[in-house]
């Protein structure tokens, strides 16, 4: 007898029985060390299988079902919530661009007018070369201010 | 591992049927609970692992390959689920053998220790206090009876590596077996505790 059959081989016999013939399984018929090991081995993974299977509670079914529910419901809100804070964010944006400009142009306009109006009656040039920022308000009939646009043109 | 079965039932599922999901969670529940229950060695968290086990199977149905069995799919998401509990809890390496038998111990249930052999309470007992990763593969191999191929796709180990992890979990749990038969005294004590001492003195009686 040379030497017992390591732990991993003994392992192997239980798992392979039909390795009977081999050099590991002729050892066995010599050895009655590694023989009643090998025994132990086989009766405790045959004990092992026998345990009784502790089972899931029987909610796990509905838990599991809920749970794709309410992320099914999630990311059917996450998808329209996304789609109406877009929509709403996309409609501020553009009314308040369109505000923005209106008052910009009218102001422009409104000032340009004047300036073109009075250029053209006393100089006839472009108001664009001398344009020099003016108060928004511009009452026309106001005599100081009539008389501050005449100064600077 | 139910493979023909289960590959109609995902097939319909991918074609949006939810009911074949809910048969292909009554078929499999149990087994990966029960795995997961001696694996992780604590209930609640095994119950939240099964269920999100089988959430995460459901998202990522997709990417499933027929060529691996749906059960081993499924054990293998179970296995990571659980490392990562584990590793979180840093007991892959450094394992609390108070933290794992108390909870997991089903011998401290009466109705459930009546119900077994004193030999399967030994038995119980000494796998309760292994280390996880080798209860998870005496579970594997001895109880839900897995080839080595699918252990080794479970665990995402290689054959020879299981073979030696499954010897040497098998020696570990040889000796903590024979540790405790020899010591039977304790063990008689911890039977009548549980309840077992009716059961023990009628076939004590009955032998005469």
């Amino acid at each position: 007898m040379d030497k017992h059959l390591t732990e991993e081989e003994i392992s192997d016999l239980v798992d392979n029985p039909d390795k009977s013939d081999t050099v590991g399984g002729l050892h066995l018929s010599e050895c009655k060390i590694c023989e009643s090991r090998f025994y132990e081995y086989k009766k405790l993974a045959h004990m092992t299988g026998q345990l009784p299977r502790l089972k899931a509670s029987r909610s796990v079914l509905g838990e599991i079902l809920q749970a794709l529910e309410d992320e099914n419901d999630m990311g059917e809100s996450r998808y329209s919530g996304y789609k109406t804070h877009f929509v709403s964010r996309f409609y501020y944006s553009a009314v308040a661009a369109v505000f923005v400009i209106g008052i910009s142009l009218g102001v422009v306009i409104s000032s340009g007018s004047e300036i073109s109006l009075n250029n053209n009656k006393e100089h006839g040039f472009s108001y664009l070369a001398t344009f020099t920022p003016l108060p928004l308000s511009y009452p026309c009939d106001d005599k100081e201010s009539c008389e501050y646009l005449e100064d600077k043109l | 591992m139910l493979t023909d079965d289960d590959l109609e039932y995902v097939e319909r599922v991918k074609a949006g049927d939810r009911q074949s999901f809910a048969k292909l969670v009554n078929r499999h529940q149990d087994r990966v609970h029960n795995y997961l229950m001696r694996f992780v060695g604590n209930r609640e968290d095994a119950a939240d692992l099964t269920q999100e086990s089988f959430l995460r199977a459901y998202r990522s149905l997709d990417s499933y390959c027929s060529n691996t069995p749906f059960g081993v799919w499924l054990f293998s998401i179970a296995h990571n689920l659980a490392c990562d509990l584990l590793r979180r809890r840093k007991l892959v390496e450094f394992v609390d053998i108070n933290l794992c038998i108390e909870p997991m111990d089903p011998v401290s249930d009466p109705e459930w220790c009546c119900s077994l052999s004193e030999q399967l309470v030994f038995v119980e007992r000494a796998l309760a206090t292994l280390k996880a990763e080798q209860r998870e593969i005496l579970v594997l191999r001895d109880q839900e009876g897995m080839s080595h191929e699918d252990i080794s796709s479970i665990m995402g180990i290689n054959v020879g590596t299981v073979k030696s992890r499954l010897s040497r979990s098998r020696e570990a749990l040889h000796r903590t077996y024979k540790k405790m038969t020899k010591n039977t005294n304790n063990v008689k004590v911890g039977c009548t505790e549980f309840g077992l001492k009716n059961n023990m003195s009628s076939r004590e009686s009955e032998n005469g």
